[in-house]
């Protein structure tokens, strides 16, 4: 196992930057998320680090080795796909055992030798009874275990995985990603992991890159990410429903710094105030989660900003709630099940200490000293660290 | 617009032996102007099922009825429904305008009236300003309301969707849902909406079929359906992340009624007690309950109803899924994300019994829907 070192990577197809100017160092042992878009550098990046692509310029390091122009069957990384490209005609014990027959393979393995480590690894796994059994045989998840075993018995010092559940349902995906996640615990492989689901990489990662048109936007912990989003795309990247974002007009008021939405103020509280008041731009737009917003059907008194409901959906365990505040879009997101009327009136009260100013301009995020809270670190990544 | 009812409908595929039940003795009503979701894993007859309706497979047995007609053997093109579908199937070499137009100029509309039903279909979509692109210098979102446009301009008594937006990509998806929700609700047009997602379904539609295996599980609005799901099927297949299951006992301590499962025990809920009546002796029964009714508490207290070990926590943004072990039971619930658990803690369980489901292990019914 080892670090991998991106330093300055570079690839382009035709005029496209792909990937520009990549810095990354990923810790001996990290679960580290490519978070982004399509078409934002994810799978390129990978191909780099296997091989299967040469950088136009930079380099790649494995530990202090940089491999840069090795091989790509001579660097020691190991790839997962979506489709598990497991062979169908072999068994799984046979599918495991493949790297270790390989014919470039030295030492050479004897079969007892073989057998024991497939076994090893496949007891790990939980797919020890599953040996004799043919790929068509088993589950989408004994699969995925199957050709994790495949890379596992290769003792790579680094793995790759390129979206490998994005096209599974809700539910197995869910389970798998409780899976990868366990698995990484169990064996401590350098993992990285590219995927556009903000879920995956904030239940997931250890760490984060978020990725936009070949570039790294932030890179930090899923809290973060999550919660002191670096700019205007990350904010509305991770998260769902998105962040609002309101357009208005800083305002004075008996001595307090608030937010016009034309006609409607929101109060800022103190840190932010602070922050706006210090700030060169002038010009502001203030963010808020769905979840920071509550909403009343009868005017209280911190519930104090009129809106109407324009489509509300009740999704289970929470419902999502469309509304229009002063002509602009705020959606809410209330818990438990709740049918509301298109042009029900309602009542927000937003809490000041989740909101975000983003640069009208830049879209770059307002630093501010002392919020939000933060989130709590993610247990199962955090605690063996 | 109309109503669309489905009679003891049937689609029985193959013959000689070989016969395939894709569509089982389906009665459903679609009444008029209301948004229905057909939803169910693939393979469960939810296509099939608008296939029919649409006309594009015969009715084995049973029958359709659109308005007050018995439409089996109306020809697709005669029965004035519309459908858009998921990959939207529009005339790549046409623009938007003559993509939207095209059914009305081979119907032989006026060349006033087509731009007047173009005009309107074009405001209510907001696509007045890309008339004159190919759909290939669209988004997704766009390209979707087009043929929502294109569907609509006819003005047809139903409007069949077939997974209109699951190839939008997944951070359009949210918007593009709440706005078709919307659009189909200002059109007071009878819908039928096939989907396998079922929060999409949940969220969309005024009331929700639920398939299974050719075979209607459960019809109702989203609260009937999250709430007081029918049976095993609806209640695993409604709801992310899944509701847990495990076997219980009932049990009678003077005159209250207790569930014992392996790793608590709990009050029974209200519902049980008239639903066991009558029963002989306390069989097995399975109990369900979702993850966002399992709280999770840091000591034992008197509501407390069991203990385990945080295996799994993820964190997702604003709330978290805890996946804790007792015994050989593993139970999943999702708690806000200022709570701190870490894996490896123990936990003492708490559960809303009022909350709780009960299921018949035989038939697989719900005991206190």
């Amino acid at each position: 196992m080892a670090t991998v070192t991106l330093q300055g990577l570079t690839k382009r197809f035709g005029k496209t930057r792909a990937v520009d100017e990549l810095d990354l160092v990923v810790e001996d042992g990290e679960f580290f998320v490519l978070l982004g878009p399509s078409g934002a550098g994810k799978t390129t990046t990978l191909s780099l680090i296997s091989g299967l692509e040469a950088p136009d310029s930079g380099q790649i390091l494995l530990g202090a080795d940089d491999v840069t122009s090795v091989d790509p069957w001579k660097r020691d990384v190991a790839m997962a796909f979506e489709s598990y490209a497991l062979y169908p005609h072999m068994s799984v014990f046979d599918n495991i055992a493949f790297p270790l027959r390989a014919p470039a393979r030295s030492p050479r393995l004897s079969k007892p030798e073989i057998k024991e480590q497939v076994q090893r690894i496949a007891k790990m796994l939980q797919i020890d009874q599953l040996l004799e059994r043919s790929p068509s045989q088993l589950s989408g998840g004994q699969r995925q275990r199957t050709s994790l075993g495949r890379m596992l018995v290769r003792h790579p010092c680094a793995f790759l995985m390129d979206e490998p559940i994005v096209h599974l349902d809700a539910k197995l995906r869910h389970h798998m990603r409780g899976e990868f996640k366990q698995l990484h615990e169990q064996f401590r492989v350098t993992t990285l992991y590219a995927t556009p689901d903000w879920v995956e990489a904030v239940a997931m990662g250890h760490r984060i890159a978020v990725l936009n048109h070949g570039r790294v936007v932030q890179t930090g912990t899923p809290d973060e990410i999550y919660n002191q989003p670096v700019n205007r795309f990350v904010a509305d990247f991770v998260g769902e429903p998105p962040m609002n974002i309101l357009n208005g007009q800083l305002a004075h008021r008996d001595g307090h710094l608030l937010f016009d939405l034309g006609g409607y103020q929101i109060a800022l509280g103190k840190p932010l105030e602070h922050a706006l008041a210090n700030a060169a731009s002038a010009e502001w737009q203030i963010g808020v989660r769905p979840s920071a917003v509550r909403l009343e059907s009868a005017q209280s008194p911190p519930a104090r900003l009129p809106a109407t409901v324009f489509v509300s959906e009740p999704m289970g365990r929470n419902t999502i709630i469309e509304t229009r505040l002063a002509g602009q879009s705020m959606t809410v997101k209330v818990s438990g099940l709740m049918a509301l009327r298109p042009e029900t009136p309602v009542w927000l009260d937003i809490d000041v200490d989740q909101l975000h100013a983003f640069d009208r301009r830049t879209g770059m995020r307002l630093r501010v000293d002392a919020i939000p809270p933060p989130m709590q670190v993610t247990g199962a990544a955090r605690d063996a660290t | 617009m109309a109503r669309v009812a489905l009679d003891h409908l049937w689609k029985i595929y193959g013959q000689r032996g070989k016969a395939v039940e894709a569509v089982r003795d389906l009665t459903l009503d679609c009444a008029d102007g209301e948004f229905l979701a057909i939803v169910g894993p693939s393979g469960c007859g939810k296509s099939s099922t608008m296939r029919m309706i649409a006309g594009l497979e015969t009715v084995s047995r049973g029958t359709i009825a659109v308005g007050d007609h018995v439409v089996n053997d109306v020809r697709p093109g005669d029965r004035n429904i519309a459908m858009v579908f998921e990959n939207y199937a529009l005339y790549p070499h046409l623009t938007v305008r003559e993509n939207i137009t095209l059914s009305l100029e081979v119907k032989g509309t006026s060349p006033a009236e087509i731009k007047l039903l173009l005009n309107r279909a074009a405001s209510t979509l907001d696509i007045g300003d890309i008339l004159n692109r190919k759909p290939r210098q669209l988004s997704g979102g766009q390209k979707q309301r087009v043929a929502i446009a294109r569907a609509i301009v006819r003005n047809p008594t139903v409007l069949i969707m077939d997974e209109p937006i699951s190839h939008i990509d997944a951070r359009l998806r949210s918007k593009v849902r709440a706005e078709l929700k919307h659009l189909l609700r200002e059109l007071q047009a009878t819908t039928i909406y096939v989907t396998h997602n079922q929060a999409e379904a949940l969220s969309m539609a005024d009331r929700i079929a639920v398939m299974s295996d050719g075979e209607l599980q459960q019809i109702g609005t989203a609260e009937e359906i999250y709430e007081h799901p029918a049976n095993l099927f609806v209640a695993d297949f409604v709801g992310e992340p899944p509701m847990n299951f495990m076997p219980c006992t009932p049990m009678r301590d003077n005159s209250r009624l207790f569930l014992r499962a392996q790793t608590m025990t709990i009050d029974a809920p209200g519902k049980l007690d008239t639903a066991l009546d009558g029963r002989p002796g306390m069989e097995e029964l399975i109990l369900g309950i979702r993850p966002v009714d399992v709280q999770l508490s840091w000591a034992p207290g008197p509501e407390t109803v069991g203990m385990g070990t945080v295996r799994l926590v993820e964190n997702i943004g604003d709330e978290q899924i805890i996946a804790v072990d007792a015994g050989e039971q593993s139970i999943e619930s999702v708690v806000s994300s200022n709570v701190r658990a870490k894996v490896g803690d123990t936990v003492w369980l708490w559960v809303n019994p009022d909350r709780a489901h009960v299921f018949d292990p035989a038939t697989g019914r719900s005991l206190v829907a």
